[in-house]
């Protein structure tokens, strides 16, 4: 998740369904890498008002998919 | 566990580096002499130089306590003196053999230049074997006097005495060197080289030996190789265990080999380390010579493929079975009786590392599928990646925990309560993964790679599985495995009302080609421009039980399986596969409805997606999101990613935003 290009911590909190152990749900910049049929949960905080990106990158950074949020007051 | 830094294996060197010449030197002196046979005159002689090396050197160490007033051994006694360097014991206590003169390197060099010098060194051999065996019968035959008989001339045999003479090539000027492991390891290689394929009795090649040794890191415990050679892997383990700081003495290893020239050459392998062994003449196969061992490592190259190895022989209740002879003794091929063999010999918690032949992975001979579909299904494997790319291993139905994550070269084991619950776990190349699920629902399932290409019938090997009958539809094939648990109590829970929609599975046939997608709606245009892909977002509640009628608006069959989801097999959505109390989950056909059971165990996010033909199927949109909520929350689409829209614009796609 990025904000005028710097990444924003996003908290890692389940893979496949399954909520990870609170130890392991850590704030990433970025999430490891997933594969062909893993599903993942992360919660995402703003803490201000804005223009967000939610980025994926595919292929070693290749292929790249942006989604745009936007966050309100 | 590792005291020092991991794959720095290396011993110390001094400063020799003539492997190379001597090997050059040795082969001058050839002629006489089959190729093969080289090994057994020069490893022998080196062997007995070893020997007779730390004989002197035991006695020089002797001589210098005796004569030194600050030691306990100090003495001006002719008499005691001599009565200390002839005692047995003193020699013994350090592992050394004393010899008498005539079996001393200084000897056979002395008279390396007579005639008779073949006798000479026969006749050192013949003493040293008795007094190897006088200390343990299992030593005897460990040199053998075979110059005599030998085609050699006496100047050949001078020149290779005369060759180990050399000055440089002495324990005693390079301890700590390894000199003489060194040299017979690297004149070992290169006489498997010599040999060819027919080196294989005696010689792994070191990679696979360095491989093997540090997968399974055998610092501590009993070492067993059944197949032993030469001893490769005995020496490689000493050498982890060296190289990370450990001790010798706490390994002891247990060995059997077929032939006795080649067990000859591992005793040999072995007494050069110092390093205590039970190696035992046999066939392992046919003859168990540790029928009550069991080991904390298990390392084995054995022989593939080994047709008419006689399993008749073996006894109606060889322990080793895995159940009746009948069933589990491959008559075609002693590959499985190898692996039997192996498991045998482990222990509770014991590790094994061995080469087999990549055949044996998927072999239909009844007698091998059975073994090997018995240790699946006992958990006795781990899965391992062998491929150079990445495999997203999906398990249809279940959770399953990863318990460890490796590459060749480690292994990283989750703490307890830490390992991974995931339905599919992306294993990269030359990875392993060690997974444990409960299988507590009947049915049939599947175990495969997710990428669809991975799996598609068009990649199916010859041999991998059974072709397709010619009126059914292709199955799958490539990474995977089919799963069957026997009928039994099923896990699943139901509670509350229940709940059904329709989902129809649509064709559209824009501008540019084919899409497919999900929709809530049945009505749809063919010729719009505009999908929704993926299709709509299932919000589902937990333990709500929900009925999914999926209706076929396609001109082609298809299926849909509900990925991550706990539920009935035959709901599962693997065409003539997934199937329960004799219930199939069917093919889809154009205009036809199939309507899917879901039960909603866990909490989550999850997808539904096409599972016929998945390749096209998956790629054209028939794929979709699942949100199972718990039972008292609600969904806040403001606070939630749905899915992405895209749109077809004639020649590309474009991202409509949605928040």
């Amino acid at each position: 998740m990025l904000k005028d290009r710097t990444p924003v911590l996003i908290k890692f909190i389940a893979k496949d369904g399954n909520d990870l152990p609170p130890k392991q749900q850590k704030f990433l910049k970025e999430s490891q890498n997933f594969g062909v049929g893993e599903t993942a949960d992360f919660e995402f905080k703003p803490l201000k008002a804005g223009i967000y990106n939610l980025q994926f990158i595919y292929g070693s950074g290749f292929f790249t998919w942006t989604q745009k949020w936007l966050v309100t007051d | 566990m590792a005291k020092t830094k991991k794959g720095d294996n290396t011993s110390p060197k001094a400063d020799i580096d003539f492997e190379q010449e001597l090997w050059g030197a040795a082969n001058e002196l050839w002629g006489a002499v089959a190729e093969n046979q080289h090994k057994d005159y020069v490893l022998s002689l080196l062997f007995a130089k070893h020997i007779s090396e730390r004989y002197a050197m035991r006695r020089e160490e002797l001589q210098k306590e005796l004569n030194d007033p600050r030691s306990d051994y100090y003495t001006t006694s002719d008499k005691q003196l001599n009565l200390v360097m002839e005692d047995e014991l003193e020699y013994q206590v350090k592992n050394v053999y004393k010899l008498p003169e005539e079996a001393t390197w200084t000897y056979l060099k002395d008279n390396s230049t007579r005639d008779d010098i073949k006798v000479i060194v026969d006749k050192a051999f013949v003493l040293i074997d008795e007094i190897l065996a006088k200390r343990n019968e299992e030593f005897k035959g460990v040199l053998e006097p075979i110059f005599v008989k030998s085609q050699l001339s006496p100047t050949q045999v001078s020149g290779l005495i005369n060759m180990f003479s050399n000055d440089k090539f002495s324990e005693a000027k390079n301890p700590q060197s390894d000199i003489y492991g060194r040299v017979y390891e690297y004149y070992i290689g290169k006489f498997a080289q010599a040999e060819g394929s027919g080196a294989g009795q005696f010689f792994t090649p070191g990679s696979v030996v360095r491989l093997l040794v540090e997968m399974i890191e055998p610092m501590k415990g009993r070492i067993m190789d059944l197949a032993c050679g030469s001893g490769g892997m005995f020496v490689q383990s000493l050498k982890f265990v060296t190289a990370h700081g450990g001790d010798k003495n706490d390994i002891s290893i247990y060995g059997q080999e077929r032939y006795e020239g080649t067990l000859r050459l591992c005793k040999m392998n072995l007494l050069l380390r110092n390093l205590s062994f039970d190696v035992k003449l046999g066939d392992s196969l046919l003859t168990d010579r540790f029928p009550t061992i069991k080991a904390d490592f298990t390392l084995m190259n054995p022989p593939f493929n080994i047709s008419k190895w006689h399993p008749e022989d073996l006894p109606e209740n060889d322990p080793r079975l895995f159940g009746a002879k009948e069933q589990f003794a491959t008559d075609g091929n002693a590959n499985y009786m190898w692996f039997q063999t192996l498991w045998y010999h482990l222990s509770e918690k014991g590790t094994a590392g061995v080469v087999m032949a990549n055949g044996a992975m998927t072999t239909g001979n009844q007698g091998e599928k059975n073994v090997r579909e018995h240790m699946i299904e006992n958990g006795m494997v781990d899965c391992i990646n062998a491929s150079n790319r990445d495999h997203p291993m999906h398990l249809h139905g279940f959770n399953y925990h990863v318990l460890s994550l490796g590459s060749v070269l480690t292994n990283s084991v989750f703490k307890p309560g830490y390992e991974p619950a995931v339905v599919t776990q992306t294993m990269l190349p030359q990875s392993t993964m060690n997974m444990k699920w409960f299988a507590s629902r009947p049915g049939n399932w599947m175990f495969h790679c997710h990428l669809s290409f991975h799996v598609t019938p068009e990649i199916r090997l010859p041999g991998a599985a059974e072709p397709d009958p010619p009126d059914q539809q292709p199955h799958m094939a490539g990474l995977v495995i089919g799963i069957k648990i026997n009928p039994g109590p099923s896990d699943l829970i139901s509670k509350g009302e229940e709940q059904d929609f329709n989902l129809y599975a649509n064709e559209y046939k824009p501008g540019n080609g084919q899409r497919n997608g999900f929709s809530f709606s049945p009505h749809f245009s063919p010729d719009t421009n505009t999908i929704s892909t993926p299709g709509p977002l299932l919000l589902l509640k937990q333990y709500q039980a929900t009925f999914v009628t999926v209706i076929n608006n396609m001109s082609f069959s298809t299926s849909v399986h509900w990925h991550g989801l706990d539920l009935d097999s035959r709901a599962d959505g693997v065409p003539d596969w997934s199937a329960s109390e004799g219930k199939i989950s069917p093919l889809i056909q154009p205009g036809e409805k199939f309507t899917y059971k879901l039960t909603l165990m866990r909490p989550g996010t999850y997808i539904y997606h096409s599972h016929m033909n998945d390749v096209h199927q998956i790629a054209s949109g028939l794929y979709g999101p699942i949100i199972v909520l718990r039972g008292n929350e609600i969904y806040n689409p403001n606070r939630s990613l749905l899915c992405c829209r895209l749109e077809i614009f004639g020649d590309g796609l474009k991202i409509e935003r949605e928040f």
